[in-house]
């Protein structure tokens, strides 16, 4: 507030003295706006140089600059500059600078562009502006370049060598606040050393497809775990981390996030879990089901469909598109890879003029093998046999069609068809089955030509239908009617299955055999919410999850065949229950085989065995084992020091060394014994008479 | 238990009761006495006889091949002890003695033999050492008097630098026949030792004995480490040069033996666990006790004499070496 009187300041001197120097810096002042000044540094990392490019004269220079920028450059943002430099006669270089608006747009273009031909004879070969300057730069003579340590991950295998081939599993539990990795011995199940951890991970446990690695969420990312002792192997940062994904054959991981920003808007991130470094990010434009992007069975491809659009299949480890292009494929709407071979299959929906199609397609061939075209569609599913024989596609079809006033379709009278394609059979023939009823839970039978599903809706009362897939028809073999069922859960090695009602439906539980379409037991575990076969087929598992229900959780271990094996009830709040899952077996069919045919006496030997460990010494008998063979082998070796300091005068002795029984093996003859086997004796004259 | 199914070679040579079977170093060769005068040889690969030893006129309580197998030495109970050439089956030197020979053993580089004589009437139980190089003609290099409980059965030392010999009362000694003294005493048995074997490398031995028990000991300073209990008298033990195990042969009380019509006899060999004592099989076959037992050099087998006069071969099946006590 300014007083009441004006103060006279007029015969004051308010100028600065001569030597005087401010101390508040220009950033203080003008922080704000020198922000914005120009950064020289920024300019450079926007900017590419592509090489490689043809030479051509000045006539046809203008052409080149604008097939470049075209095909290659505009798609992936504003190109601010562009500069194709000639020599004295016009001709081009054969290279040309570009910038880009933003460092971002700079480097998708490069990563995708890099390597793309131009024709038979010319490749791009891109690389940052600001790399140029460093490799200028470099030394002329060659440095080696320095050795990164070797990081030994140890045996990531170790858990299956396993005395006894017991699988282990992991329990999320105490609320989510501890996690332990157990052995599964039956009936007594042991924590794996130091693999009982709190707060080990912050939503939930994840194995890697073939079991080496457990995956652990982070606000800042995953975690990868593996090894004897489960040391950390990786980490791969995307922050909020929502769910993840595992390529099949374990070397790549996706993840995805919600949390986006300016500086990084790409919500899927793929890795290569080997070095943990990010090799390709995405962002995330239509809502779809996870997972976005699908992959092939071993990892060469992953794809996804642009919907109506496009089928986009990027093959690792460049991660760039297939042939640098995605597939055109207009109203496509889902797309699948077989399970076993590089095929994907897709479909197509109906638009007024053309059927709805399934179309099957190699990769990367992108040749057609199968093609099926389907009318009155409002829906298709696809669901592929475990072991790539056979694709099921459900077809939800209408028998009539209305278009609502904003034009989308209203099906009136929905039933369903099953298209199966027969993968292995030449041509892939396709048959059909009809459906009236409410269809869900479509399951195949693992290693074999079954696949069940619910029909019928619930106040009618619920069937479970198995059908088996024969030489030339599709049979249904068994209609279980009034099942209170919502799981079908197959045995991962087929024959056997549980139809299970899970959450709400009480927790029924009927194991059947399905080679004879018995009812092995029924079983219940009230409020279950999880079913879960462990890797071999021995054992289901049901769990009461704390995350659906706060009481009585506990986890329920069956045998294939029903009978209540024990209860893993003495952790509290469990949350999840996860087997680790196993890599598949070395064995081929034909050993496979063999072992079936000499299972007697395997089984005799596996017989003893169980004997023996249920006899199973107690814990004071082994302690006392273990003291007694340190005692003695204490003995033995203060006896083995006295018997080596005599060893010259075993020499002196006998003149050669015979402390082991090969120790003189020099002087070893080697001799030949022939023992006649068989004697027999025939007397001359009662051989036969050779005729004339 | 080992619950296989071993087909043992059956070595039948002998008329009289099997009084011991040994090995060669390499284990190709079987040496077996019995209480009939000729011993035999035989080879180990199939059982079959290479000869027999004539020469005795008694029953044969010992006998010991050298290290190389070049020669055999045998002891008598008609009071003789004799050298033989392993090949021809010659007996190359014979000794007279006072009275039966009980043990004998040829020393470790193979130039002396050891020989142990039963007290008899008049006589004292002796330890003679003799010098094989060239005939001793009878004159012993030493000997020496056991004045108390006589040796049931005696082996060499490590380096042979002492006799390690078992009495009838149960002690155990360290004899140094070339100095004259006991060097050491230990009574670790209550009855007979019926036999000594030693380890492969003669750091510890196995005792036998008439107390139901078998017993593991040092060499040096003849300390007891482990006690292997049986319900019978044992005759013979020996310790596998592969496998943590002893091997016990034993007998019955007399008034126990009763005629076994069985086609396979009742009386068997049991093995133990070395360290934790715990016997974990039985092999039955012989008619009556067993009296000597042999791992074979290399651990892959076993064999067994018995008072029935039957030696047996065993050969161990895979069973055996994959084993193992938790």
């Amino acid at each position: 507030m300014g007083s009441e009187e004006d103060i006279d300041v007029s015969g004051e001197d308010f100028t600065d003295p001569d030597d005087f120097v401010d101390d508040i810096d220009d950033k203080e002042l003008l922080g704000d706006i020198l922000a914005e000044k120009p950064q020289e540094k920024k300019a450079i990392n926007n900017a590419l140089v592509l090489s490689g490019l043809p030479i051509v004269d000045s006539a046809r220079i203008e052409r080149l600059q604008v097939f470049i920028r075209d095909k290659f450059l505009d798609k992936h943002g504003e190109v601010v500059k562009f500069s194709m430099p000639t020599d004295e006669n016009g001709n081009s270089l054969g290279f040309a600078l570009c910038c880009f608006q933003t460092d971002q747009q700079a480097l998708d273009a490069l990563t995708d562009i890099q390597g793309a031909s131009l024709d038979k004879m010319h490749t791009l070969n891109v690389f940052k502006f600001s790399d140029f300057n460093r490799l200028a730069d470099a030394d002329d003579e060659w440095k080696p370049p320095e050795k990164a340590p070797f990081v030994d991950r140890g045996d990531l295998r170790s858990w299956l060598r396993e005395d006894r081939c017991h699988d282990q599993f992991g329990v999320l539990h105490t609320a989510g606040s501890v996690a332990t990795i157990y052995w599964h011995w039956p009936g007594d199940p042991q924590p794996v050393d130091s693999a009982t951890r709190n707060n080990w991970t912050e939503s939930r446990l994840h194995w890697s497809p073939l079991g080496t690695y457990l995956a652990t969420y982070h606000t800042k990312g995953i975690a990868l775990w593996g090894g004897e002792k489960f040391e950390q192997i990786n980490r791969f940062q995307h922050k909020n981390v929502q769910i993840i994904d595992f390529s099949p054959c374990e070397r790549y991981l996706v993840t995805f996030s919600p949390s986006v920003t300016k500086e990084d808007p790409h919500a899927i991130k793929m890795f290569e879990v080997d070095t943990g470094k990010m090799k390709r990010s995405f962002l995330h434009e239509q809502a779809a089901k996870w997972p976005v992007f699908k992959w092939s069975h071993k990892g060469e491809f992953f794809a996804r469909v642009q919907t109506g659009k496009a089928l986009q299949v990027f093959e690792t480890p460049s991660f760039s598109l297939l042939d640098k292009k995605s597939i055109s494929v207009q109203d496509v709407q889902d797309l699948s890879w077989s399970p076993t071979d590089n095929i994907l299959a897709y479909w197509i929906a109906e638009t007024d003029n053309q059927p709805a199609r399934v179309i099957l397609m190699t990769m990367p061939e992108k040749r057609e093998v199968a093609t099926k075209m389907l009318f009155n569609v409002a829906d298709c599913r696809m669901h592929w046999h475990p072991q790539g024989n056979y694709l099921c596609v459900r077809v939800n079809r209408y028998t009539k069609k209305k278009l609502d006033a904003d034009n989308t379709p209203k099906y009136i009278n929905i039933y369903t068809n099953f298209e199966v394609f027969r993968m292995r059979e030449k041509n892939i023939p396709v048959e059909k089955i009809e459906v009236t009823d409410a269809v869900s839970c479509f399951t195949w039978e693992p290693h074999g030509s079954k696949f069940a599903m619910v029909q019928g809706i619930a106040s009618k009362g619920l069937s479970v239908v198995f059908y088996q897939v024969n030489a030339h028809d599709i049979e249904k073999v068994k209609v279980l009617e009034k099942r209170n069922v919502n799981t079908i859960s197959w045995s991962p090695i087929g024959q056997h299955v549980v139809l299970a009602g899970l959450r709400s439906a009480n927790g029924g539980l009927e194991f059947i055999d399905t080679s004879d379409m018995k009812t092995t037991a029924n079983q219940e575990h009230f409020g279950a919410t999880d079913i879960e076969w462990d890797p071999t087929g021995r054992y289901v598992v049901t769990t009461v999850s704390f995350w659906h229900v706060k009481v009585d959780n506990a986890s329920h271990v069956y045998s294939s065949h029903g009978t209540l094996l024990y209860k893993l009830n003495k952790l509290e709040r469990i949350c999840q229950f996860a087997w680790r899952p196993r890599p598949p077996t070395l064995l081929s069919d034909e050993q496979i085989k063999n072992i079936k045919k000499n299972m007697k006496t395997y089984s005799r030997r596996f017989e003893k065995e169980d004997l023996q460990s249920s006899t199973r010494a107690s814990k004071e008998l082994l302690e006392k084992r273990a003291r007694l063979k340190t005692e003695y082998e204490k003995w033995r070796a203060k006896l083995l020091e006295k018997f080596r300091g005599e060893k010259q005068k075993r020499l002196e002795l006998r003149g050669v060394d015979t402390d082991e029984l090969d120790s003189n093996a020099q002087d070893f003859v080697e001799e030949t014994l022939e023992f006649p086997i068989k004697v027999e004796r025939i007397r001359i004259d009662k051989l036969p008479q050779v005729a004339e | 238990q080992l619950n296989q199914i071993m087909k043992p070679i059956c070595l039948l040579g002998h008329m009289r009761s099997i009084t011991q079977v040994r090995f060669n170093r390499d284990g190709d060769l079987i040496f077996t006495c019995a209480k009939d005068p000729h011993p035999s040889i035989w080879f180990a690969l199939n059982g079959e006889r290479l000869g027999s030893l004539v020469g005795h006129n008694g029953a044969v309580w010992c006998v010991d091949c050298r290290w190389d197998s070049k020669k055999v030495l045998t002891g008598s109970a008609d009071n003789s002890a004799k050298l033989w050439d392993t090949e021809t089956g010659k007996c190359v030197l014979s000794v007279d003695t006072n009275s039966a020979v009980r043990s004998c053993g040829f020393d470790f580089a193979g130039t002396s033999a050891m020989l142990t004589t039963d007290k008899t009437m008049g006589y004292k139980c002796t330890i003679l050492l003799y010098d094989i190089r060239q005939d001793p003609a009878g004159q012993p290099a030493c000997q020496m008097l056991v004045p108390e409980s006589k040796i049931t059965s005696a082996v060499w030392g490590p380096l042979s630098r002492f006799l390690i010999t078992g009495h009838e009362n149960g002690d155990l000694c360290q004899m140094d026949v070339r100095a004259q003294k006991v060097i050491r005493t230990e009574k670790h048995h209550k009855g007979a030792i019926n036999d000594i074997r030693m380890y492969k490398d003669g750091t510890m031995f196995v005792t036998a004995s008439k107390d139901h028990t078998a017993r593991l000991i040092d060499s040096y300073e003849l300390q007891l480490f482990k006690t292997y209990k049986t319900e019978r008298p044992v005759n013979s033990a020996d310790i596998s040069p592969l496998r943590p195990h002893v091997l016990l042969g034993g007998g019955q009380e007399a008034q126990d033996v009763t005629t076994s019509g069985a086609h396979v006899g009742k009386f068997d060999a049991k093995f133990f666990h070395t360290v934790y004592e715990e016997e974990f099989a039985r092999v039955k076959g012989h008619f009556g006790p067993i009296n000597s037992v042999g791992f074979t050099p290399d651990g892959r087998g076993f064999v067994t004499g018995g008072e029935d006069g039957f030696v047996r071969l065993h050969s161990f099946d895979n069973d055996y070496f994959d084993f193992e006590f938790e």
